[in-house]
Order: structure tokens, then sequence, then C-alpha cells
């Protein structure tokens, strides 16, 4: 063996992708000889609907595109725009439930996640294990375009995530096999695809909107340090109220979303995105017709309509906007581009709207809906230390604070503080030989905690018991990179460090990831595959009994040669429900169904003239 | 840094942003683990002390709780007659038919001494900048300080209940 230099030389670098996790499209992306580039997905296309079909039958989940065809046809197997469901509990997103064209399930009362849960037939899926399966498709698509295993990447989040939604996009990320080096804010990474080759100075606004969130981020180029100054948004504002409002538009006084059965609210909400986006491209009024409930309806939009129905909603960004430029200490004037990222941006409504909040001209990208990939990719390059002339400075969006006497919120880190970011506090004891302290974190603007998101929880233990105040604890409380969490606490008189564990208020613990990782998505599939095999057989069970009740009877009522076809496809069939392949049943079951026709039919003359006869 | 609120801005900016290019821990992404985290912690403190040093506010919080000077409320006549006035006011609004012109007015007079007040803090500043670090005159100047900044505090909160009121009673 020879030595060589070689050998003491880095291992060669698996690769670090960038991934934009969108409400309707999501996207994988990679930094290839100096240039971020977008990987095609397993379909052939560069983008991926974040849209995921659990079929009845098969037992992989289909996505994509082909998922996308399942939207009308089986809503009720079809998930999309789980981001809106992210990091949420079914307490927050019941109130909008019958926009969902499937179901949103509270949690089972032993869950102590708090989560929403989406069901597709038979099966019940965390918004984080639907992302988990988008986040591995994608996974699979770099690998396949890259011909080599990839298992770490950068996430894209909207800035105005909270710390739950990080965790749930982190949690995902886990599930489908990626360590998550990074979750970076969707407009920051738009920010570095487009300043990229711009100007090296200048103060800039991005604003992003994207399928169901919207983002404002103020901020400054230094020579390739991109300083965030300050950031706001909406988690819960998009493209697809745009084709909620067409939706309700269409029905107008007639029918409610209630009213509609799953199959019908994806048709209507299918039209009204279709007729939403034929109108951004041509700029004409469009025609929707729709069939709901058996009646046929038709009504046509036009561009004014369209405009009115889209103006209320996009003004409600202004504000956000407005709360942007005040926290970063700017006028309007003073920013020296406007720059547009998401989907949306494409309509002449969204362009005009956010040209009127900040008074000039906005830049439009040549491609909205994939800068943020890139961005992404970049982002993942600098990690891999390939790229080390640009570096990210973001913020917090949200303030941090922790529950003080009757019920107010102690602020600790505020919002568009830069991470990562640290507050210290100490605590002591109420009590004389008091040794456990509660502490309860939130996230939010109000001085009322209860107004703010609960984000955690968690107990200061092992206190020295001694006189009530006599204990000093200090906790310090850390906002890593990716805008998540972390605690740790230290006892101030003898220095121990005492352990902190934070219970998410709506999410999955550690401990809990580990068991979905190790056993729990396994058993997930294991007794979803066993779901379809009982269906499988159930419904073929009857098609077999009266086939076997009938053969003896076969090769005089069609002949010893169609019998014998049909014998055939009864031991296929037979044969097939030994085994435990749904798909195989069902194929073998349909085969008898076609071969039997005839049959079947000798067979119902033969009962009815036995009828007449006997009358 | 010197100990004192007027800063080199862009100095400042330089040394924050040249430790960040050095520090960040997108710079030690692929390092072992204990680096990580020092980086991070590291570069939680940077951040902290930037954010410090370039808001006033946390300054003259530092400097009093370095110097021992507690934020004792000092009440002076002033606050005591614009107490007064400001319930009266809440009376009128009851009566009056149209209450828009004597909550106006007041609200005029409090953005009025705001602004004064702010004037009086940046005078302070200006003279703590002047004079020598320490010693009795600094104390003095400190101390003056902390009961403009209380005054500046009962300002503005008081306005904040005047606009609460107008938008009671219609006029916001």
């Amino acid at each position: 063996m020879t030595f060589q230099i070689g050998k003491f030389e880095a291992p060669a670098q698996e690769p670090i992708v960038g991934i934009d996790l969108g409400t309707t499209h999501s996207l994988v992306a990679i930094v290839r000889n100096g240039q971020p580039e977008v990987l095609p997905s397993r379909e052939g296309k560069r983008l991926l609907p974040s849209v995921v079909a659990v079929d009845a039958e098969g037992s992989e989940p289909v996505l994509g595109y082909e998922a996308r065809k399942h939207q009308i046809r089986d809503a009720r197997h079809t998930a999309f725009s789980v981001k809106r469901l992210l990091g949420r509990s079914y307490e927050d997103v019941k109130a909008k439930a019958s926009e969902f064209p499937y179901e949103l399930v509270p949690p089972p009362a032993d869950d102590p996640s708090g989560l929403v849960r989406i069901r597709l037939g038979y099966c019940v899926f965390t918004a984080i294990e639907i992302s988990a399966m988008i986040l591995k498709e994608l996974r699979l698509s770099a690998e396949a375009a890259l011909g080599q295993p990839v298992h770490k990447a950068v996430i894209t989040v909207p800035a105005y995530f909270n710390d739950a939604q990080r965790q749930a996009t982190r949690t995902a990320g886990r599930l489908a096999g990626l360590d998550v080096l990074r979750i970076i804010n969707e407009p920051t990474a738009a920010s570095l695809a487009y300043g990229l080759d711009k100007k090296k100075q200048g103060t800039i606004a991005v604003y992003d909107i994207g399928g169901g969130t919207f983002d404002i981020s103020i901020l400054r180029l230094h020579d390739g340090v991109f300083e965030v100054l300050s950031t706001h948004g909406n988690t819960q504002l998009g493209g697809d109220d745009l084709d909620q409002a067409i939706a309700q538009w269409f029905l107008a006084d007639g029918l409610s979303m209630n009213e509609l059965s799953l199959e019908d609210r994806a048709a209507l909400i299918e039209g009204a995105e279709r007729a939403k986006k034929a109108i951004g491209s041509s700029g004409e009024e469009q025609a929707i017709e729709l069939e709901l409930r058996g009646e046929r309806k038709r009504k046509v939009l036009t561009v004014e309509t369209f405009n009115q129905l889209c103006r209320p909603i996009l003004e409600k960004t202004r504000v956000s906007c407005e709360q942007a430029l005040k926290d970063a200490g700017l006028s309007r004037e003073e920013l020296t581009d406007l720059v547009l990222v998401g989907g949306p941006t494409r309509l002449p409504i969204v362009q005009q709207v956010a040209s009127e909040i900040f008074g000039r001209t906005p830049n439009t990208s040549v491609h909205p809906d994939e800068v943020v990939a890139q961005g992404a990719a970049i982002q993942a390059d600098i990690l891999a230390g390939n790229t080390t002339d640009l570096l990210l400075l973001d913020v917090v969006p949200l303030s941090l604070g922790i529950e003080t006497y009757g019920g107010l919120m102690n602020v600790l880190i505020p919002r568009n503080t830069k991470v990562p970011a640290t507050a210290r506090e100490v605590f002591t004891t109420f009590a004389d030989k008091q040794t456990g302290v509660d502490i309860h974190v939130f996230q939010g603007e109000r001085d009322q905690v209860s107004e703010n998101r609960s984000l955690a929880r968690f107990k200061l233990r092992g206190i020295r018991p001694a006189p009530a105040g006599i204990p000093r604890i200090e906790v310090s409380f850390l906002v890593d990179a990716d805008g998540i969490l972390q605690v740790s606490a230290r006892d101030m008189e003898t220095s121990q460090v005492q352990s902190v564990e934070v219970r998410p208020s709506f999410g999955l613990s550690d401990a809990e990831v580990e068991r979905m990782l190790s056993a729990g998505l396994e058993n997930k599939d294991g007794d979803k595959a066993f779901k379809r095999l009982v269906d499988a057989r159930n419904e073929a069970e009857p098609i077999l009994r009266a086939t076997e009740r009938n053969l003896p009877d076969a090769d005089e009522l069609i002949g010893r040669e169609q019998a014998d076809v049909v014998r055939a496809a009864v031991r296929e069939l037979q044969d097939a429900m030994a085994g435990t392949d749904p798909v195989r049943i069902r194929q073998t079951r349909d085969q008898v169904n076609r071969v039997t026709i005839v049959l079947a039919e000798k067979v119902l003359a033969r009962t009815l003239a036995r009828a007449s006869s006997t009358r | 840094m010197p100990r004192r609120f007027a800063q080199d801005r862009a100095a400042l900016q330089k040394r924050f942003l040249d430790l960040s290019r050095a520090l960040h821990p997108d710079r030690f992404a692929r390092a072992p683990e204990g680096v990580r985290q020092a980086s991070l912690e590291r570069m939680g403190l940077v951040n902290e002390a930037y954010r410090l040093l370039t808001d006033r506010n946390a300054v003259r919080d530092y400097l009093l709780a370095e110097a021992g000077i507690a934020g004792k409320p000092v009440r002076s006549m002033d606050d005591l007659e614009l107490a007064e006035r400001w319930f009266e006011l809440q009376e009128q609004v009851m009566e009056l038919d149209d209450p828009r012109e004597p909550v106006e007015k007041f609200a005029g007079e409090l953005q009025l001494l705001i602004v004064s007040s702010q004037e009086r803090m940046q005078e302070l500043e200006k003279k703590f900048d002047a004079g020598e670090e320490s010693g009795s005159e600094a104390a003095e100047t400190l101390r003056e300080m902390s009961a403009a900044a209380q005054r500046g505090n009962t300002l503005r909160s008081m306005l904040r209940d005047v606009e609460r009121l107008k938008a009671r009673v219609g006029l916001g």
C-alpha cells in the first residue's frame, strides 16, 4: 500500500443541498461550479407540487404532479398545503377546517404533542409526517440527479415561523433521513440568490408571498455580509387565500364551503386556482365552470372583480411592511431595492400593491418560484466551506420571554435581535426548602402571556433546600442560528450546571422523534399495509365465494372453454388471497370480475327463469 | 470601548462585521460539536454586546447599574400637576359632547414635553461624555439621567393612555 498525501486530506465531502419546502411547491437545489442550480424532480420537473396522495392501492405514497391528479378524483386521500398546519395544534386551525378538502382531526387524548392530525382514508398523519414524505422525495430526486447519496440539507422556512414551526420542519427533515444543518428564512435566502452578482452595498426589502405565508424582511448588504435589520409577516396569508376568495365568490350566496363534499371543495379550489393563474398570465377575464352537488354552474371572473377580491387580502401585508420599516429605523425612501419573491408575485395586482406600499417599482425576479431554493443552496455551500465571501446575519422574528407575576410577559429577547441571541435571567424560590421552579416560555408581542404563544415549559429541579429567596439559579436562553431555543441552567453559588428538559408546547420531544425514527415509521407503514390488505381481501371475498358457488354449473352454462378461463382466474385469486400483496389481490379480483360477466348473466337468467316457473 | 454615549457608529459596525465573519456558526458547520457550540455562544455574546452598544437606553442602564444607582421613583411637582390634569381631562370627556379640543390639547402638550425630555437626555449624555468617567460629577449626571428617563417613561405611558382614551371616545 502506497502512502499518499491524499490520505491526510479531508474525505470527499458529501453534498449539502438546499431545500425550499413550500406550501404549494417544493424544490431542491445545489451549488455546482459556483452557481446555484435547481435539481429536477423524479418526475423530470423543476417543481415538486407539495401534494401527497396515499392511494388506496399500492403501498407507497404518491407525490408531486401525479398526486395532484388525485386531488380531485380522490380528495379524501390527498393532502396539500400542509405547511399551513406545521407545528400547529387542532385548536389553532379548527376554525379554518372547512378550507381544507381533507379532514382535520384532533390528536389522541394521550398525545402530549397537541398537534393537529390529517385523516387520509384509514390513515392519520401529522403535518410533520406528510412534510417528511415531501422531503424524502426531494432527497431521492437529488440523489438521482447527483448520482450519490444525499444526507445533509439546508431547509428554508418563512421568516415569521415561530419556534414550534421551525422545530416541526427540522423534525420532518430528520424523519426524511436528512441531517438538517441549518434552517434559514425564505426572504433571507432569496436575498442571497438575488444579491449574489448584484450590488455589494444597499438596503433591500424582500416582499415574499408564497402559497400560504407572507414575509417582509429588510436587509443591509455590506460587501458579502447580508445583515437582516428586521422582519415581519403573517404565517396564514398567501396565494391560497386568493384561491379561497375566488371560491367564495363563485359560490356567492348559494352554498357555503361547509356544505360541499371534500371532492367538490377540491374541484372548486382547483378551478379557482386555475382562473387566478390564467388571469395573471393572460390579463384577461376567465370563465369558471364547475359541477357542484350535481349542478353545473358557470361564472365569468373579470379582471376587475379578481383585483377587488385580491386587494383586501393583499392590503393585510401593509401593516407588516410598515412595522418592519419602523423596526429597522428606516423610511421607505431609504431603501435601494424592493425585491418580490414567490409565485403570487407574478400577479400584476400583487406587484401593484407592493409598489404602492413601498412607493417604488419592484424588482421582479426571473424565477420567483426558484430564488428561495437557490438561496438555500448558496447557504448550503457556505456551510460546506466552499463559499467564504458571503455570510447571513439573521434575526428572531418574535420576542421571546417568560411568564412573570400576574401573567405578564417578561421579554428576554426582543424581536429582531440577531441570532444567535442570548439572554440570562436569575430565578429563586418562593418557599422554604423549595427544590423546583416552573418556568414557562412564550413567544409573541403582547403584554399578557395568555395572548402570546406558549413555546415551552420546563422545571428547574434539584435546587438545594434553603430558605425562600436564597438559591440563585441563572438560566441561559440561547436562540441558535436556526431560530430555535436552547436552555441551560446553573446554580450561581455552586456553579453546578443543571439539566433542563424543555418540553415543546406544540411538537414532538426528541425522544418521540427517536421513537418514530426507529420503530414508529416502520410500524405505521406496516399498519397501513395491513389495512390495505384487509380491505383488498374484504372486497375480493364476496366475488370469490359467488364464483366458487356457481363454478360446478359453469361448463353447462358457458361451455367448457370459457369455464376453464374462469377456473384459471379463480385459482389465481385464491392464490393471491393466500398471499399478502393487496395489489395482486385487487388485480386478480378484477380479472375474475371481467371473465365472469357471461357466467353471471347466465346464472341470473337461470335464477329468474326458475323463479317465474315456480310462481 | 470608551465609556460614553456617543460611539463611532462606523467603527463599531466594522468591528461587529469583522467579528461576525470570524466567529459566526456558519463558519464552523463542519467542525466538531464542541467547537460549534463555542462559536454559537460567542457569536451570541457579540450580538448582545452590539445590540447594547447601539442602544443608548441600554448603555445608560448599564452605566446606572454599574454606578449602583437604583431606579428609585422620583416624584416632582411637575408630575403631580400633570397627573391632576389627566384626571380632570378624563372627567371632562365624560361630560362634554365634543371632547375633541381638550383631549387634543393635552396630547399636544404631552408630545412637546416628551420632545423636551429627549433633548434634556441628549444634553446629559453630552455632559457625561465631556466629563470625567468617574467621580462625583459623573455620578450626579447619571442620577439626573435616571430621573429624566423615568420622567420620559411617565410621559410616554400617559400619552399612550390618552391615545387609548381618544380611541374609546371615537377620536382615534
